[in-house]
């Protein structure tokens, strides 16, 4: 390439690069400013659990189904289903989303809670939904009960 | 600055009532003191301003918490660095270690001696300013060796090695192309220099001549390379020699470096602004409606504003084009910009002597 092709390429390629650069200052920023604006999930998100206590007839078919035994289920199954405790320790579940397809009554569900920070790994980490709400449920970002696409639907 | 205390005297009658030789002595130290803090606040502000706008490029958005806006984030980087350990790597050459970042900011300090930040607003209005300035910018060089020698690390002598490659080759262009200006106005004084650039924008120089017009671009390219700014960052070049010069300087004597950087950022955009884009001349006749000192810090602001302009585009250079290899800015600058600058130089000369020989006034 001649002495003078090669300055002008030189010059044209600057020129081309900046231009872009100049297009990106433009658009707008894709970041989320976490604590104030909330981040988008699909329907399909598997955040913290949806739990209904009132449906659940106690047949352990969740806590058998999930491969990290993090469900405990406490009650007597049969007509008149007890529940006394439904804890799932959030520090093995791997929110495969296994427990939700063998319920029978769907009870239990994905829900929409992608806040999973805690101050205390002993206790808060773990939830028993028969306990009303739970630390999370009760943060200001927790989504409505049921937003949560059910899977089989 | 001398002019300015004398108008105050003779307008003030306390200050009048002073002996002269000593108000000379409290100005200029008032004087210097005021012009470093406002630096290095500024030099603060200015990493901030690169932080936000290469956000923007890349489509984020930059820091944006500490105080508004973001804009006390260099307070909170300031304050982590004092509270860093400094550390003296082993087998270092103590003594030059630790008088490189003294010398480093000593350079880009002392140039600010000679910069008007508006008519008369200068602390030392020599005849010599523009060659004051060039030549002491070029002390920070001296430093940036040292540092680099000293760190007895591979990567800070890597970068002390580009540092000496790139400082004989840029240094040429940036001295020749400013010339193309001297050329024109037929003073070194900056205030002179901006003073004739008043009126119209067409007075500005880099519309006077289309050697001042190709004198601008390598003037800035040049400036681009002299600064260590990308593309030319080769001295410190992250992804390749960790920090080049700087990588054994922790802490202060770090900060140190990086102030120096960024106040040098802004020596060189004010003299940008003043040799070709009018200085503190707004363009459009906006100091002919004021008079006194309304239009001196007036034209001080639009000074300011032509700077932070060209601080945009020297960041706005740095985050679009990679760095450059070193054996291409050494043929940028001794095959490209100086046979060019010359060549603006020469067509600045010939034009003075046709306008002079029809006896044009410029």
């Amino acid at each position: 390439m001649g002495y003078f092709r090669r300055v002008w390429q030189g010059v044209r390629t600057t020129a081309k690069g900046m231009k872009i650069t100049w297009d990106h200052f433009f658009t707008k920023p894709t970041t989320i400013q976490y604590p104030e604006e909330e981040p988008y999930f699909s329907p399909y998100e598997r955040g913290i659990h949806e739990f209904e206590p009132d449906k659940c007839i106690v047949c352990f078919l969740c806590a058998k189904a999930c491969p990290v035994d993090c469900i405990k289920i406490e009650g007597s199954p049969g007509k008149n289903a007890v529940l006394t405790k439904y804890e799932i320790d959030y520090n093995k579940c791997l929110f495969c989303a296994l427990c939700v397809d063998p319920c029978p009554v769907d009870c239990i569900h994905m829900g929409q809670q992608y806040d999973l920070s805690a101050f205390d790994r002993t206790k808060d980490v773990k939830i028993d939904f028969t306990k009303g709400e739970g630390p999370w449920r009760t943060a200001k970002t927790s989504a409505e009960p049921g937003a949560g696409l059910r899977l089989e639907e | 600055m001398r002019e300015w205390i004398d108008h105050l005297a003779a307008t003030n009658e306390l200050i009048g009532s002073l002996p002269r030789g000593f108000l000379y002595t409290i100005g200029i130290a008032l004087g210097c003191t005021a012009v470093l803090l406002f630096v290095s606040l500024f030099a603060g502000e200015i990493v901030w301003m690169e932080r936000r706008v290469a956000g923007r490029m890349q489509a984020r958005i930059g820091p944006n918490r500490v105080g508004p806006q973001g804009l006390l984030q260099f307070l909170a980087d300031g304050v982590k660095l004092l509270a860093k350990e400094d550390v003296i790597p082993a087998g270092a050459d103590k003594p030059v270690f630790l008088l490189a970042p003294i010398i480093v900011f000593a350079g880009a300090f002392a140039a600010f001696a000679a910069i008007p930040f508006g008519y008369g607003l200068v602390p030392a209005d020599m005849n010599v300013g523009l060659f004051f300035i060039l030549s002491i910018s070029s002390i920070e060089v001296v430093g940036v060796i040292m540092a680099g020698w000293a760190s007895n690390s591979k990567w800070a002598v890597l970068g002390a090695m580009r540092e000496v490659a790139q400082v004989v080759s840029y240094e040429m262009p940036l001295a020749i192309s400013a010339l193309t200006v001297v050329v024109l106005s037929g003073t070194l004084n900056l205030t002179d220099i901006a003073l004739q650039q008043s009126g119209g924008i067409w007075n500005w120089y880099v519309l006077q001549s289309p050697a001042t017009f190709a004198g601008f671009f390598i003037f800035f390219t040049a400036m681009l390379a002299a600064l260590k700014r990308a593309p030319f960052d080769l001295p410190e070049a992250e992804s390749e020699l960790v920090a080049g010069f700087h990588t054994e300087y922790t802490g202060f004597r770090f900060a140190v470096f990086f102030l120096a950087e960024y106040s040098g950022m802004f020596l060189f955009a004010i003299l940008t602004a003043v040799l070709f884009f009018g200085g503190w001349n707004s363009g459009f006749g906006l100091e002919s409606l004021l008079s006194g000192e309304a239009e001196r810090w007036v034209g001080a602001l639009i000074l300011f504003v032509k700077s932070c302009f060209f601080l945009f585009v020297m960041i706005w250079v740095r985050w679009s084009l990679p760095r450059y290899r070193v054996d291409k800015v050494m043929y940028l600058c001794y095959k490209v910009l100086l046979p060019w600058s010359v060549v603006a130089v020469v067509v600045a000369a010939l034009q003075v002597l046709l306008f002079s020989a029809l006896g044009w006034s410029r």
